[in-house]
């Protein structure tokens, strides 16, 4: 059945059909981390309400304690790669850095500086636990 | 101008456009300018204090620079991410009738989430 909104209107491919490329994984990863910074500032949100007007007493110890520092680490995380991100648009929106080449060296240099900051986040965070 | 050189037929085809598109758009970028300084700056220090146990987050939180820096950061994060999935449902909802209910639902969440977290940010500021 022809979708609604088709109505005899030329189309673009979807995502099965495109080769994976830089700008591709950077736009559908700007997306999902945005997505994931909604729960994100949401579930921080939510727990400041508990812990200011009852609820919550503290911060949680123990395995609860650890799944409230990996939630908070993977926030760290996408929101790392989104503000990062973030600013490529901001870039992109005053016309500049649409050059093909530059646009995917861009955003794969993107990825690499977010996957270090992703691993730097996490030695610290572990030093700080006293794990090593 | 521009609108002169549409046909009639084309601009009551869909009603056209509803001239909304550009605030959305630089509500998204002036919320995104103000997050680039105001994420790091709470998120750093709520990590910080969270570290340091509950009574310091309270503490940092109820503080005039740590009240401030809540506020701000969960007003321009609250707006950036209702306009941000706005425009996710926009482009995945095609039942009309769901498109506005999902719209009104997340207007309402997020209007909810900014609600609350003020609040318990004031109310450490002026009776914790």
């Amino acid at each position: 059945m022809t979708p609604d909104w088709y109505r005899g209107r030329p189309m673009s491919p979807h995502l099965q059909v495109w080769r994976w490329h830089w700008t591709m994984a950077a736009s559908i990863g700007h997306r999902v981390t945005g997505v994931g910074n909604f729960l994100g500032v949401t579930l921080i949100g939510i727990w400041i309400v508990a812990l200011t007007l009852g609820g919550a007493q503290a911060v949680p110890t123990g395995a609860l304690g650890v799944l409230f520092w990996l939630v908070l680490y993977l926030f760290a995380v996408s929101i790392t790669y989104h503000l990062l991100n973030g600013v490529r648009h901001l870039v992109w929106d005053s016309g500049r850095g649409f050059d093909p080449d530059q646009a995917s060296a861009v955003s794969a240099t993107i990825f690499g500086v977010s996957a270090i900051i992703a691993v730097a986040l996490l030695v610290a965070g572990l030093l700080v636990a006293g794990v090593f | 101008m521009a609108s002169e050189y549409r046909t009639p037929l084309k601009r009551i085809r869909h009603f056209g456009s509803a001239h909304h598109g550009v605030e959305h758009f630089i509500a998204q970028k002036a919320s995104a300018l103000a997050l680039l300084v105001l994420v790091p700056l709470f998120l750093v220090s709520f990590v910080l204090k969270a570290e340091a146990g509950a009574d310091a987050l309270r503490a940092w939180l109820g503080s005039p620079a740590g009240a401030l820096i809540a506020l701000a950061f969960f007003g321009a994060a609250c707006f950036h991410m209702r306009v941000g999935v706005a425009v996710i449902v926009e482009d995945y909802v095609e039942s009309k009738a769901l498109r506005y209910l999902c719209l009104l639902a997340n207007s309402f969440f997020v209007i909810a989430l900014w609600a609350a977290t003020s609040f318990s940010i004031l109310y450490l500021a002026f009776r914790g």
